[in-house]
């Protein structure tokens, strides 16, 4: 499939309202606080249009969702992509100096938040002038604010989509950058059926009688992708769960009692499932046909044990927010466990020297990847932009290399990123955290692998003549960062060293502290 | 030895191998657990390291109804369970 096989002009909606024709009444979404029909999908999208119409909601104009994975983040996203403006997907995770920036850079003029989450963003809020109104999923705490379901209530069921083109902009997201704010990407109308059928149909094999159910949350690609794109692009059905992933018996309770037939994770949440023993006996995942696994490489230890307790395989695959979704996938049938498999049909890959030539087959270098679905920029970063975007090609910032059949096997990263959980972390944002410790002379932070095999945050730390190393010290040190940081961005081990590795000129060798 | 002893000796002994965090000699009912470093694999850890001597994990806990928070809500979680 290519995007010019796509109507010219094409809204996203088709990929919820073609099931109108042939299956309106079959459950579309399932989940703890109610399941929907497709046709009751249709309509509360419908109805969410009509009320951000009301808003002078515009083509092109930013609408942000912060809220865990509800009907109505569903239901919002295809709205505001059928009036022809922007969804903007937010991470909850977030703190809010990065929400701060969001807004700012979004320009986001309605945001729809859920109640739990509306202490994120109460410092915040106020300074953005173009933030015009908040929704509130659930109670609103302001007299200026409304809540969800009385701004939809009595707004029609019907609605004529705006004659977006393919091409126009109908997705923001962001991805954490290295050293500066994270990076706003924007996605198009035409990447959301060419993912669907290039990663979901051809590559995966989802039909219409399946069920997905991601522990990746829907404000990531990988999450809205395979558990909401793909289904109800082949009309089959998602499954939705509002708690944190990090709640792993409520994702296994998830599974018994929706029954998807696919399972979506990543790494550290089958990690945490195999640390329960005897997982498979507690929980009937007997629905389950297939596991899929991104965000982070999937150690080989993980995938046996996953074989040995459930008898699935996991399909290890690597994608990233500029792409989308999957550009390498390991097949069922073909599994190298480790690897991140091969390339899917509609990508291309390379791997270049630091020069931009091609490495021969075992040779490391940097992972580019072309496809209809990449993106063209970073919204506001010209110079990240030109860096990244090189012509039809993506510079990933992984390392990869290739082996003798064909398989890709991750190499480290090009920077300092490195990944928890399927959440990338920048270790300068916990060494900022680190220093402002009076004790702290300096400090630098990688990503070490645990038992498991999945990568944690490791910090040294080298302490002023005035302190010395003591656990009331590293106490103090790690109540920092819980105050500071995202529990996955919170180093699993601290180390006190003398001084960092440093070149003659000064520049820190953070790479040398993997032989520490 | 009471549930409360037990879970706080599993709870030191799941810190001390998964997490950097030093575990205070007093543990507050109001304390995070997210403040021992616990992660979804410690935490699961520490549900198992408790059940081998106890025999059970809460109910509520296995369902995903209840996901404790704190030391009290733990303790609590299995205090309440004990009687099923």
């Amino acid at each position: 499939m290519k995007a010019a096989d796509l109507p010219q002009y094409y809204n996203i909606c088709q990929i919820l309202e073609h099931n109108l024709a042939a299956r309106a009444d079959k459950t579309a979404l399932y989940s703890a606080e109610g399941c929907m029909t497709f046709r009751q999908a249709v309509a509360q999208v419908n109805q969410v249009g009509h009320a951000l119409k009301k808003l002078d909601v515009r083509f092109g104009d930013c609408v942000g969702i912060l809220s865990p994975d509800r009907a109505e983040w569903v239901t919002a996203f295809f709205a505001i992509a059928k009036i022809g403006a922007t969804a903007l997907g937010m991470n909850t995770l977030l703190n809010g100096e990065e929400y701060n920036y969001i807004l700012r850079d979004s320009r986001l003029r309605v945001l729809i938040v859920h109640q739990s989450l509306l202490g994120t963003i109460a410092s915040i809020r106020d300074q953005h002038s173009t933030l015009e109104q908040v929704i509130v999923i659930g109670q609103a705490a302001r007299a200026e604010d409304r809540s969800f379901a009385d701004w939809i209530k009595n707004e029609p069921l019907t609605l004529q989509a705006e004659p977006t083109h393919r091409d126009d902009f109908c997705s923001l997201h962001y991805s954490s950058g290295t050293t500066g704010p994270p990076k706003g990407i924007l996605h198009a109308h035409k990447d959301y059926p060419l993912i669907a059928q290039l990663v979901g149909v051809d590559l995966f094999g989802i039909n219409e009688s399946d069920r997905t159910f991601s522990a990746a949350k829907l404000f990531f690609v990988y999450g809205i992708g395979a558990n909401l794109i793909f289904p109800w692009y082949v009309g089959a059905s998602c499954v939705l769960y509002a708690g944190s992933s990090r709640q792993v018996a409520g994702v296994l309770q998830t599974i018994e009692s929706f029954e998807p037939t696919i399972f979506v994770g990543v790494p550290t949440v089958y990690s945490a499932i195999l640390a329960l023993p005897e997982f498979h006996q507690r929980y009937d995942l007997s629905s389950l046909r297939m596991c899929l696994s991104a965000g982070e490489a999937l150690p080989a230890p993980v995938w046996q044990a996953w074989k040995d307790g459930t008898g699935l395989e996991i399909l290890d695959t690597i994608g990233c927010t500029e792409s989308y979704h999957t550009f390498l996938a390991n097949r069922p049938g073909t599994i190298r466990p480790g690897s991140s498999g091969k390339p899917l049909a509609g990508y291309e890959i390379r791997l270049v020297d630091d020069d931009g030539l091609d490495v021969s087959q075992g040779e490391t270098g940097h992972l580019m990847v072309k496809g209809e679905s990449v993106a063209l920029f970073y919204l506001h970063q010209y110079e990240k932009s030109r860096e990244t975007f090189r012509g039809e090609w993506l510079l990933t910032g992984d390392r990869y290399y290739v082996d003798e059949d064909g398989f890709y096997w991750h190499a480290g990263r090009g920077d300092d990123m490195f990944k928890v959980g399927g959440l990338w972390v920048s270790p300068i944002e916990i060494e900022h955290v680190l220093n402002t410790h009076e004790a702290v002379l300096e400090c630098a932070v990688i990503g070490q692998r645990d038992h498991a095999g999945l990568v944690k945050p490791k910090a040294f730390v080298c302490l002023d003549h005035e302190h010395r190393a003591t656990g009331e010290l590293l106490a103090e040190l790690l109540k920092l960062c819980v105050a500071k940081l995202a529990i996955h961005k919170r180093p699993r081990w601290v180390e006190f060293i003398d001084t960092l590795p440093r070149t003659a000129t000064g520049k820190m060798q953070r790479f040398k502290l993997h032989d520490y | 030895m009471n549930i409360r002893e037990i879970v706080q000796r599993k709870l030191a002994a799941v810190v001390a191998e998964h997490s950097p965090m030093p575990l205070p000699d007093v543990i507050d009912d109001d304390d995070l657990l997210d403040t021992f470093g616990l992660d979804s694999a410690a935490f699961m850890a520490l549900l198992a390291a408790i059940e081998a001597q106890v025999g059970y994990i809460p109910a509520a806990i296995l369902e995903g109804e209840v996901y404790p928070e704190t030391f009290g809500e733990l303790v609590a979680a299995y205090a309440g369970a004990h009687g099923e």
